[in-house]
């Protein structure tokens, strides 16, 4: 069954929302979220590109600042509540694994 | 040397990978994409270099726009950033190229990527079924045509092709739909799990149906009996298919280059590529017209009646004239006959008409000859059938069935007759090894002209 849209967050999406806890540059976050992830997670441009706009016509980031044609953007709370509740899905993942690992041991 | 060239690709909408592939190899030859586009993509001569290249979609984009869409232009400057450069666009498919050893992808997230694409596949998708309904409406024409009148339809070259044309498009499409419904059923799947799922080179399904639709066209020509009228008329159409895609792109490029609105170029490109094919294929016809070449028919003189009514004279050959069957009538005769030839089947009629004002009766007879052996009982029972059920405006004229009668003083291998009665016509139906002729007395005919049949048509 495939996702209703942002009902859960692909890990791209967690870290480019991650990113804009503070205000910043889009085209930064191709640079910070490999740096963030120790070039773990690497964001593409077009998905970049395609993520922000789907972000903000989802309400969950707003554009704070166009200069020329750098857009800098900031989470919503909405998009500050969709990330709490991803970063809760992936907690619960992560207990019951670790529960069910205890009981093995 | 030339700085472009065109090259026919055959690559479906959606699939990138190949289109990938297939760039980056250009681009080691020297050869950069510069206009992808339906069938023909026009490249710019570049030093030969190892590039990679990226093919992506922008469900908003479109050839019509005059200039490229602000948020698009937006999505090329963080390509940019990233190393990869705007290289091509057609209507949503954006092409970019990296000079990097080892970019990172221009899409690293499966799910937006399906989505995407999908999106983008919305146009080509409903485009592609309406070009589907139009071979079904073409195909059950054709089929309505088959039903009324097989034998005719079945020895009708230009039916046979339109057909195995339209079946081959069709199928193209079909399968092509499907295949890119299966995919994306899958891709969505793999995304849920952050893997692209790759598709396969679907550009072969194209491939197939150009090597199907001109093996179709080959075969249908070279068994045709005015093959090299045939094959002028198809290279004509594909003349004129190519120059009205050239001709109407050209448009849109000068409208785009003049600024006009997405909407009003739209619309005026549409409406001159449809203006340009219908001008062009009036042009054929007229050119062929004026050629000579579907003129089947051409008089040898005249006949003035005595009302001063003036009629043409034809001369065209008959495999049996009546002047075979009898020296009864020695006046002159105006024949015409009226022939369709296919590789499966010859339907031929003939008619001789008396130019004189005695009461002379007209002499007609149809001839099928069957090619293809496995036609031969169907052709016959057909002929038969027809008989019993001769309608005209609705309304049955004849119900007088064929009777089988005695085919040795015909040489045939079958012989029916059909006859209301000794005063009236009599209708026959011989049946030779591979001609079937229908031929009507208003006598029973004598067994020395009934052995001229078999000398002909036997």
């Amino acid at each position: 069954m495939p996702r209703v849209k942002f009902q859960t967050l692909t890990e791209q999406m967690f870290y480019i929302l991650l990113c804009l806890k503070n205000e910043c540059y889009g085209m930064d976050i191709l640079e910070k979220v490999p740096a963030m992830t120790g070039n773990r997670v690497n964001v593409g441009s077009g998905t970049l590109y395609n993520l922000l706009e789907q972000f903000q016509d989802a309400g969950m980031i707003r554009e704070t600042k166009v200069e020329g044609r750098r857009r800098s953007y900031i989470l919503t709370t909405k998009g500050k509540e969709m990330l709490k509740k991803e970063y809760d899905r992936l907690n619960a993942q992560a207990e019951d694994y670790r529960r069910i690992f205890e009981e093995d041991a | 040397m030339k700085d472009f060239k065109y090259r026919l690709e055959l690559f479906s909408f959606y699939n990138h990978t190949a289109i990938c592939e297939h760039l980056e190899k250009m681009a080691a030859r020297g050869w950069m994409i510069e206009k992808p586009g339906i069938g023909f993509w026009r490249y710019r001569r570049i030093e030969p270099k190892k590039l990679s290249f990226a093919v992506t979609y922008f469900p908003d984009a479109s050839d019509f726009d005059p200039e490229p869409l602000e948020r698009q232009r937006r999505m090329w400057e963080y390509c940019a950033e990233d190393g990869w450069n705007f290289a091509a666009q057609w209507n949503e498919m954006q092409v970019f190229y990296s000079e990097a050893e080892d970019p990172t992808p221009i899409e690293t997230d499966a799910v937006t990527w399906t989505r995407n694409i999908n999106d983008a596949m919305r146009i080509e998708r409903i485009a592609l079924k309406i070009f589907a309904v139009f071979q079904v409406i073409h195909l059950l024409s054709s089929l309505h045509d088959f039903i009324s009148y097989p034998l005719y339809f079945l020895a009708d070259q230009s039916e046979l092709f339109s057909v195995s044309i339209n079946l081959t498009i069709l199928l193209a499409i079909l399968f092509e739909l499907r295949r890119y419904h299966r995919w994306h059923k899958k891709a969505k799947i793999a995304a849920e799990s952050g893997e692209f799922l790759e598709i396969k080179k679907s550009f072969a399904v194209w491939l197939f149906a150009s090597i199907a639709a001109a093996l179709t066209v080959v075969s249908n020509l070279i068994s045709a009996p005015n093959w090299l009228t045939g094959v002028l008329l198809i290279l004509a159409a594909l003349g004129i298919l190519i120059a009205t895609i050239f001709a109407g792109n050209a448009i849109n490029r000068a409208m785009r280059e003049k600024g006009v609105s997405h909407r009003v170029n739209k619309r005026i490109s549409v409406a001159a590529w449809v203006l340009l094919l219908v001008i062009m294929i009036l042009l054929l016809a007229v050119c062929l017209h004026l050629s000579g070449v579907t003129d089947t028919s051409k008089p040898v003189g005249e006949y003035v009646r005595p009302d001063g009514e003036i009629e043409e004279v034809f001369d065209e050959p008959m495999p049996l004239h009546i002047q075979d069957l009898t020296d009864e009538y020695d006046n002159e005769w105006s024949s015409v006959n009226i022939e369709h030839e296919s590789f499966l089947l010859a339907y031929n009629l003939y008619f001789q008409e008396p130019l004189t004002e005695e009461d002379l009766p007209y002499f007609s007879y149809k001839v099928v000859q069957v090619k293809a052996p496995f036609l031969y009982d169907y052709s016959k029972n057909r002929l038969i059938k027809e008989k019993q059920e001769n309608v005209i405006e609705g309304t049955k004229i004849y119900d007088f069935p064929y009777q089988p009668a005695d085919p040795t003083p015909w040489g045939a291998k079958e012989v029916y007759l059909e006859s209301r009665g000794e005063r009236d016509d009599k209708q026959y139906l011989l049946c030779y090894e591979k001609n079937i002729v229908e031929i009507t007395f208003r006598q029973t005919p004598t067994p020395e002209q009934m052995a001229v049949f078999a000398e002909k048509f036997a």
